[in-house]
């Protein structure tokens, strides 16, 4: 009694020191109104040519530095592909050639001005530099060689693309809207070139002291990898004045952390919640959720060189094998939604049809069919990451459920990456990004394989593709997707991709599952980010913060 | 005679340290090309096709035989240059002169929290032996040494920065300071003290407090059990109880004669849970997204940065070999037989 009566008056002070305290705290801080901070992973961010990157964050962060000629408008959502660069351009009847009308008066960060010649520089560094987004290029018939003559300026104002073949103009046009066609800045770069690497050394690594080589709405002030990446607006830029006069990107790994920004408004977006941290943002007063459907499409491959796999009816029996819906509502909850067209939502000739459903007797019919009822077992390969850990579990509960004894492999992308391409899995669980917003981007990695084409030498490798690596050579698909390139009816183009994505389902070793959803918490003034399934759509060039009252 | 035998000595533990470097730096290298990781498709994308692929591995010099590649790298390693990072694009040198500033930072201030409240708390457990303060200091230390990293870390957060206000956020100062403050040493306690920017200061500090509270509730919670085992064996020996019997104080028999007894041991510890701090605490750096050696070095490896990694091990080795050396000199300090 005596103890609690001594201890008494300690108790109050200690309570008024904390309620004096809190009075103390600061107000909720927010962030300046024309300064947009985001919370996000960043250290995959390293490689800044947009010829050589192949990082999305990086693409997408280059799509706001870099013009292209063709591409949407960030100040209305869903808005239709239209000339950036290019005013205007015509093709010759026999579709073989696009002349393209260069706008006047458009001026790199620099100060020099964007001619046609800065353009054909850029296709020329691309197919020169010979990394992956070059890929691109040769699909169309330029090459090393041709660059010069097929990837020409005439005078400043006129720059003209020709192909050795007659492609779809939606193709050509798509494809021109990708972040590695950034038009760069050729005197800057020549300037900068180290033994003919057309400055991409340069360019690579930024600091934010070198200058800028794109023409677009905000260039790098400040980059420290793995922690900050500041840009500064353009205010020179031609076509609108962005709202933001700076984007911040923090680098903050954890979901858990970036939820306590927003919440504390020292951040105003996060990319990269969990699903309890989203439904937390979401009922929390002054934070919302937005939920866009991104360029990334989850899948399963089989491979058919291995037993029982070389059976379509076997691959077709995993495919009913999976929860879809189940999954939906649960670990992809938030994160992604069915989908089993391998085009994603948003770019033409994607198809809603769900094929394959979870259904336990007909996989036990299939593989009865294939000769298989006693069941079988093998290895699936997933990377160790939420939802293909959690989906690759359910799996292999479900296909224990027709006699199939599934072994879960969980490894770091980087060590299952080269095992694909040594064709050294029985099946794994991975997913793709469509580069550009067109069918061919995707239907040329799952339903094409060069090995399958009429004249291709039997037996040559080919690595890069995904079909190759599940030694996959469907020559009746292979060649429609190639045709599919060549149509220029737009309606009628939908209609092939609708008719080798029907015939890619019955026979193909993969199972697209879900397109991803990205889940953006924000503080509640935040307006009109863009994040698009297509890649060159998306942009913060004019984002805004309104007033809060 | 004696000068012949210092030097001698001298040669002796350069040849000594110089033979665990290479050792050290050779198992690195062979962990690293024998990962079943490919470099090659870290650095430039998973669709090469096999042209691209044979001339990325070339410009990373990834297309000579091993011992060439080990060769060159010792070459290089000796001239201090680490080569460059695929992953940051920097040279490993300037990659390793941020981080490891941030970590030392971090880990420097963890272990200062640790040890000002670890080993009172176990001199105060081992003379109090199986009383109900014993009991309660276990319990605080068994939680410190046993709750998840992450959990606590997002705790501190959630009631100290987001319902409290008293400590800022993850990262090492806000946005408005971003850039106010040159960089001469790294460490930015430091280099705001040495620009005399107050504000910076006090942001900064609000920065650091928490990660190294998280840190230091760990590291403290190591050393106050360790200190109470220490203790414990000197309060056991036969001298305490003359000590007692000459009349000593409690006091004077823990502080005088128990505790410096325990010196060495104690150094010892604390060396070692400062080695590891400095090692850079990856899920401590990644919830405070701390942008320390911890993540710098876990991104490398998860990746073959091979070169990035090398750096780091080697750095994280001096550390541990100056570590080694200063409590080798506080030894000679306490340790009168070992002078």
């Amino acid at each position: 009694m005596d103890a609690i009566k001594r201890f008494k008056p300690k108790f109050y002070a200690w309570g008024a020191a904390c309620a004096l305290a809190m009075l103390l705290a600061p107000a909720q801080a927010a962030t300046p109104r024309d300064t947009l901070v985001i919370a996000r992973e960043i250290s995959a961010i390293a490689d800044w040519d947009p010829a050589v990157s192949q990082i999305l964050d990086t693409q997408e962060i280059n799509s706001d530095m870099y013009e292209r000629l063709v591409g949407y408008d960030p100040r209305k959502a869903g808005s239709p592909l239209a000339g950036i660069i290019a005013e205007s351009w015509v093709m010759t009847p026999d579709g073989k050639q696009f002349t393209f009308r260069i706008r006047k008066g458009v001026k790199f960060h620099s100060g020099n001005p964007l001619t046609a010649e800065d353009v054909a520089y850029t296709f020329k560094r691309i197919i020169s530099l010979d990394r992956e987004p070059s890929t691109n290029l040769r699909q169309i018939g330029i090459t090393k060689e041709n660059v010069d003559n097929f990837a020409r300026a005439f005078g400043d104002d006129l720059f003209v693309l020709s192909l050795p073949d007659a492609y779809a103009t939606t193709y050509i046009l798509n494809l021109l809207t990708s972040a590695y066609f950034g038009i760069v800045d050729k005197k800057l770069l020549e300037a900068n070139a180290q033994g003919g690497d057309y400055g991409s050394k340069w360019l690579s690594r930024r600091t934010g002291q070198e200058p800028s080589a794109g023409s677009g709405p905000y260039r790098i002030t400040n980059f420290r990898a793995s922690d900050t990446l500041i840009l500064e607006r353009n205010d020179a830029y031609w076509r609108f004045k962005s709202p933001l006069r700076r984007v911040i990107f923090r680098h903050i790994p954890e979901s858990g952390a970036q939820r306590l920004l927003i919440e504390r408004g020292d951040a105003d977006m996060a990319f990269n919640l969990t699903a309890q941290d989203i439904e937390a943002l979401q009922v929390k007063p002054g934070t919302k959720v937005e939920l866009f459907p991104s360029r990334r499409v989850l899948y399963a491959g089989f491979n058919t060189m291995v037993k029982p796999f070389d059976d379509p009816r076997a691959v077709k029996a995993m495919k009913h094998l999976m929860d879809y819906q189940l999954w939906e509502k649960t670990l992809m909850r938030h994160q992604g939604t069915v989908h089993q067209s391998f085009i994603p939502n948003g770019i033409m000739g994607s198809l809603k049809d769900h094929p394959f459903k979870y259904d336990v007797a007909r996989a036990k019919e299939l593989l009865a069919e294939a000769g298989l009822s006693q069941g079988f077992s093998f290895k699936l390969n997933v990377v160790n990451r939420r939802p293909e850990i959690d989906m690759a579990t359910s799996f292999q509960a479900s296909a224990a459920l027709a006699g199939v004894k599934v072994e879960v492999v969980m490894m770091p992308p980087s060590q299952l990456i080269p095992m694909y391409r040594d064709r050294k899995v029985d099946a794994l669980m991975l997913s793709f990004y469509t580069p550009y917003g067109d069918p061919h981007a995707t239907a040329n990695k799952f339903a094409y394989s060069p090995g399958g084409m009429p004249g291709a030498k039997p037996g040559e490798s080919y690595p890069s593709e995904l079909t190759w690596r599940l030694g996959w050579t469907p020559t009746d698909l292979s060649v429609k997707v190639i045709a599919a390139t060549k149509e220029s009816d737009p309606k009628k183009r939908t209609a092939l991709y609708a008719d080798i994505q029907r015939q890619y389902w019955e026979s193909s070793p993969f199972a697209q599952t879900f397109q991803a959803v990205q889940a953006i918490g924000m503080r509640g003034n935040v307006e009109n980010y863009r994040y698009g399934s297509k890649g060159g759509d998306t942009s913060f060039a004019f984002t805004s913060k309104k007033n809060l009252p | 005679m004696n000068q012949a035998a210092s030097r001698v000595g001298g040669w002796k533990l350069v040849g000594d340290l110089g033979f665990t470097f290479m050792g050290l730096l050779a198992a690195t290298f062979l962990i690293g090309r024998i990962m079943p990781i490919d470099p090659v498709l870290a650095a430039a994308g998973a669709d090469l096709t096999t042209a691209q692929y044979a001339r990325v591995a070339a410009e990373l010099g990834l297309d000579q035989p091993l011992l060439v590649q080990f060769g060159r790298f010792v070459l290089r390693l000796v001239q201090f240059d680490f080569g460059q990072s695929f992953l940051s694009g920097n040279p490993v040198s300037v990659d390793i002169a941020r981080v490891f500033p941030a970590t030392v930072e971090l880990a420097t201030l963890g272990i200062l929290i640790g040890a000002t409240i670890g080993i009172p708390a176990g001199i105060v457990a081992a003379v109090m032996r199986g009383t109900w303060v014993d009991a309660v200091l276990r319990c605080i230390t068994l939680i410190g040494y046993s709750m998840p990293v992450f959990w606590k870390g997002l705790m501190l957060m959630l009631v100290f920065y987001v319902m409290l206000g008293w400590a800022e956020g993850p990262g090492r100062q806000s946005i408005a300071f971003e850039g106010q403050v040159p960089t001469v040493t790294g460490l930015l306690l430091v280099d705001c003290l040495l620009q005399g920017d107050w504000d910076a200061l006090r942001d900064a500090w609000g920065h650091v407090v928490l990660p190294a509270v998280s840190l230091g509730y760990g590291a403290g919670a190591y050393l106050a059990r360790m200190t109470r085992s220490f203790m414990l064996e000197q309060l056991s020996q036969e001298y305490m109880i003359t000590a007692s019997v000459k009349g000593a104080s409690t006091t004077r028999m823990v502080l005088r004669h128990a505790l410096p007894n325990c010196g060495v041991q104690l150094i010892t510890t604390f060396a070692l849970t400062y080695g590891l701090l400095l090692e850079g605490a990856v899920l401590t750096e990644t919830v405070f997204a701390w942008p320390g050696l911890g993540q710098y070095m876990t991104k490398a490896m998860f990746n073959a940065d091979m070169n990035a990694v090398i750096g780091g091990t080697f750095v994280i080795g001096m550390v541990f070999v100056i570590l080694n050396q200063l409590s080798d000199l506080a030894y000679r300090r306490l340790d009168p037989r070992s002078q």
